[in-house]
């Protein structure tokens, strides 16, 4: 978990990831940002991200990516 | 009762705000509906969305009869190769397992992509053999050639262009394994042909509304009355608002040469408010009409003229379509192998920042240029998708230096006076967008656009003015009163009050006051009737 | 949860407060006179609301063939008949109808003349419920007027209709463009039948009439254009079946002597002044011998139609 919320500070360092349950939703991560998030999430994490789990319900939160990172991981 | 459908069969039934939509489709559908067993209701809604396209498109029918057909053989046959993947798989040694999965990928990837030829390549063929040949004929003047190409026209059947994202959403969606295969024909059937949404959207997955048309529930009391004010609220949109401005706006853009350039920026905003009020009206009827009977459709406006940028913007503005490109074009791009590679590679080189819009700026060019195509033809639209690409994009790129800017200004962003300060520039920005968007052609667009500058004056609207345009001083007041109304309802939508609800808690005089209000409002201040031409819904032509 | 009962109350309720409401708005929003300054659509033929009572003896109905047609003025100057023509462009039955029971609220004629190519002109029940829910509420007919309205003439009052149209809902003009009627009526035995609902609004026009102590007759004015012996043959059969008198003045033993070089101003779609002239004296004389109607020159009416026809004959000059 602290390995993603550094890569997300990385990126937009201003948002309070811990608490904000809307990124998508709420306009504050734009779809550019994503796909630079996920090169490196693939990097760290060693899963390989399809575009079918790009899905707001997956981003809107830091705990809802790593849910979705672990559940990558095993599934591999 | 079929008597009073074929009756209205005799008339015209153009769109959702036809007087024989609202007042004899509609009641003869939903009465029809309430009265028959629940197990037979979805048979009703297929035969009413059946004879609804008839109605509106005729013969044409074949089309949506052939993408339901079409998607439901593609579908299947995505689903086999799945199964048979996986018994091959359950059979196999573990060394052989990865040849065997590269193998059906390769297949599925061959079936999906000849599916999606099919269906796009309708979509294209339909829509642009004539300007292709169009350009061809007179590139081929140009270079003094006397061959020339005969242009085809084609009918184009009502909805294609929304029916088409449909079924390609449903294809792919079976293809990454979201959803399995249907094999049930007519549900797919109604999935794509619901009758409300055919015309102007908004573009559903099958996720979202498949399940909920295939197992429809009965009227409830509640759902009446919360859809049918929708209805209204979306009528007033239409009927009050941009019905009023089409003669102004028509005039204008039309014969652009003869006006100001005050009046040209001016006519740029009332297309603006027209299409916005034309457009979103639309959807309130339509998600009015689906939430009578149980059914929530996906919303396709959320406010967007609150929008901070223009990348906001179109997250709030005909949301389904920017949803369907982003899922459908922008992420299967930008993560494709070879682009993952190259933003790797970028990010190392140019940072965290720059290094991603690489890679992103040429998935969101295409997406772009598929949002400008989309729209229709001509290279006005393709623009009009450019301009939005260039601006997302320089906005993406200036993003630091803006946001220096600001903190050696000591700007504090979420100031209201700067957020308004941003909303006033996005909406700016999207005025100019929607005058190429609306302007006869490009020569015509960029015309006008230079006579904003070179020909400003200010001038003042007297009444011969007004006349001039085909519109009074009474109008533009009444256009106003309900932008002010639509704006006031706007904001407190904003701050998360559901005020369809929050108007349902209230007392009953307040509430039936709302509605008669409403409803008096429209039938006297409707631009209806004598001296006025009915409009077509606007995004019906895309 | 509610039961069903109350809630089909509470929607009565609110459809019934909406009638009200639409009503009263209906009071308000409407011409309150007959003039076209008041917002009145069609004020030539919505003229005879501002004629005196009972001073109408002949009433002219159909659409423009009618109007172009019929001159009453002239009606009034060479026979001393008062009449009014309630033509209006493309009328259908269901606005004839509403011209009809208009007419006869202030007005007793003892002889309505339908002019037959309006008996051909079909329309969509979807029309005609749309029309006779207009005539219940003319708020949906005349809602532009809001922007007329100053603040003082919010009221519920009601209209008193004054204004006389000086030619009597007649159109005049006196273009010329010929036309070659190369035998548009040869014989044939081929009817074009009526519609089962046009059918029905004629007989309810001849009950109508009968009630009220007047005579219907059908006249298919002369046009090349709507006119042929299929229609003919529809009518005539019609009217002996509704035992209607019918007067077709494009057969070609019509007493009406039409030069199609002169008498039409549009290439024999319409009669122009010239032509209306012939049609017009024609009925005259056929009205006094038959008896069905009688001068009304020694009338007290005298005055008032003469200087009308006067005020008619120097804006025609």
């Amino acid at each position: 978990m602290e390995k993603l919320l550094e890569i997300l500070r990385d990126i937009q360092p201003d948002i309070d990831y811990e608490t904000c349950e809307d990124l998508i939703d709420g306009h504050l991560l734009d779809s550019l940002s994503i796909i630079a998030m996920i090169a490196d999430l693939e990097d760290a994490f060693d899963v390989t991200i399809p575009a079918v789990e790009i899905v707001p319900e997956n981003f809107n939160s830091a705990a809802r990516m790593y849910a979705m990172l672990t559940r990558l991981q095993e599934e591999d | 009762m079929s008597f009073a459908l074929i009756s209205a069969a005799g008339s015209k039934l153009t769109s959702c705000f036809s007087a024989e939509y609202l007042f004899v489709f509609l009641p003869v559908f939903l009465f029809a509906y309430s009265i028959v067993p629940d197990r037979w209701k979805k048979y009703v809604l297929i035969t009413a969305s059946c004879l609804f396209y008839c109605l509106v498109s005729g013969k044409l029918i074949v089309y949506l009869l052939l993408t339901a057909a079409l998607m439901h053989w593609f579908g299947i046959w995505l689903d086999r190769l799945q199964t048979q993947m996986k018994d091959r798989l359950s059979l196999a040694e573990k060394e052989e397992r990865k040849a065997i999965k590269n193998n059906f990928a390769a297949k599925k990837r061959s079936v999906i992509t000849l599916a999606a030829m099919l269906q796009l390549g309708t979509l294209l063929t339909l829509k642009y053999t004539g300007f292709f040949l169009t350009n061809i004929n007179t590139l081929l003047s140009a270079l003094h050639s006397t061959a020339q190409f005969e242009i085809p026209s084609f009918l184009i059947p009502v909805g294609l262009s929304f029916f088409s994202l449909q079924a390609v959403s449903y294809l792919l969606d079976v293809y990454r394994g979201v959803i399995p295969a249907d094999d049930n024909l007519p549900r797919l059937l109604l999935f794509l042909g619901f009758f409300p949404q055919i015309v102007e959207g908004p573009i559903c997955r099958y996720r979202q509304t498949a399940d909920a048309l295939w197992n429809p529930q009965p009227i409830r009391y509640d759902n009446l009355t919360h859809g049918l004010t929708r209805i209204a609220w979306g009528v007033m949109k239409k009927i009050v608002v941009a019905d009023r401005l089409d003669p102004l706006v028509k005039k204008v853009f039309t014969d652009y040469a003869s006006f100001d350039g005050g009046v040209i920026a001016l006519a740029a905003v009332f297309y603006t408010v027209q299409l916005y009020m034309d457009f979103s009206g639309a959807m309130d009827v339509v998600i009015g009409t689906a939430q009578i009977i149980g059914v929530a459709l996906p919303e396709n406006f959320k406010r967007p003229f609150f929008s901070k940028t223009i990348s906001e913007f179109w997250t709030r503005w005909h949301i389904t379509l920017g949803a369907w490109f982003r899922d459908y074009v922008f992420y299967p791009v930008t993560t494709a192998a070879p682009m993952k590679k190259l933003t790797t590679r970028a990010r190392k080189k140019l940072g965290n920042h720059y290094g991603p819009l690489l890679a992103g700026g040429i998935a969101l060019f295409c997406v772009w240029l598929g949002n400008g195509v989309w729209h229709g033809v001509g290279w006005h639209f393709i623009f009009f998708g450019l301009y939005h690409f260039a601006l997302i994009y320089s906005g993406n790129l200036l993003s630091p230096l803006t946001k220096r800017a600001g903190s050696l200004l000591h700007i504090d962003p979420e100031r209201i006076a700067f957020r308004w300060l941003r909303i006033l520039r996005t909406t700016v920005l999207v005025v100019i967008g929607e005058l190429f968007f609306r302007a006869n052609g490009l020569w015509a667009g960029l015309a006008m656009f230079k006579a904003i500058f070179t020909r400003f004056s200010l001038p003042a609207l007297n009444a011969e003015l007004l006349s001039g345009l085909g519109v009074d001083w009474q109008d533009l007041l009444i256009v106003g009163v309900t932008v002010g109304i639509v704006f006031t309802v706007s904001v407190i939508q904003e701050k998360g009050v559901r005020v369809c609800d929050a108007l349902y808690r209230k007392p009953t005089v307040i509430r039936w006051g709302t509605l008669y209000a409403l409803l008096l409002f429209i039938i006297v201040f409707g631009a209806y009737g004598n001296g006025y031409t009915p409009v077509d819904p606007l995004y019906a032509q895309y | 949860m509610k039961t069903p009962i109350k809630t089909m109350v509470r929607c009565a309720a609110f459809l019934s407060g909406l009638a009200v409401l639409l009503l009263l708005t209906s009071k308000i929003l409407v011409p309150k006179n007959n003039a076209k300054e008041n917002g009145m659509l069609d004020p030539s033929a919505n003229g005879i609301l501002g004629e005196p009572e009972q001073t109408i003896d002949v009433l002219f109905l159909g659409d423009s063939e009618c109007y172009s047609a019929f001159i009453p003025l002239r009606l009034w100057e060479k026979h001393g008949i008062t009449s009014y023509n309630c033509g209006t462009a493309l009328q259908n039955l269901y606005y004839t109808e509403e011209f009809l029971e208009k007419a006869f609220q202030k007005q007793s004629p003892k002889v309505v003349v339908l002019e037959t190519n309006a008996i051909f002109r079909d329309f969509s029940v979807g029309a005609s419920a749309v029309h006779k829910f207009k005539q219940w509420f003319p708020v949906f007919q005349y809602h532009d007027l809001w922007k007329r309205l100053k603040p003082g003439e919010i009221h519920l009052s009601d209209a008193v209709f004054t204004h006389k149209e000086d030619a009597k809902g007649y159109i005049w003009d006196n273009k010329v463009a010929p036309a070659s009627p190369n035998d548009y009526m040869a014989p044939t035995q081929e009817i074009q039948s009526v519609s089962v609902r046009n059918y029905a609004y004629v007989k309810d026009f001849r009950d109508f009439c009968e009630k009220h102590g007047a005579k219907l007759i059908l006249v298919s004015t002369p046009s090349t254009v709507n006119w042929n012996m299929k229609r003919h043959n529809g009518i005539q059969k019609l009217a002996e079946e509704l035992e209607l008198h019918y007067f077709d003045l494009n057969e070609p033993k019509s007493p009406v002597k039409i030069d199609w070089a002169k008498d039409t101003r549009d290439k024999g779609d319409h009669m122009n002044y010239a032509g209306a002239c012939k049609v017009t004296d024609w009925l005259g004389k056929h009205l006094i011998e038959t008896g069905l109607v009688k001068s009304r020159r020694n009338d007290g009416l005298c005055k008032e139609w003469n200087a009308a026809a006067e005020r008619f004959n120097s804006k025609r000059l």
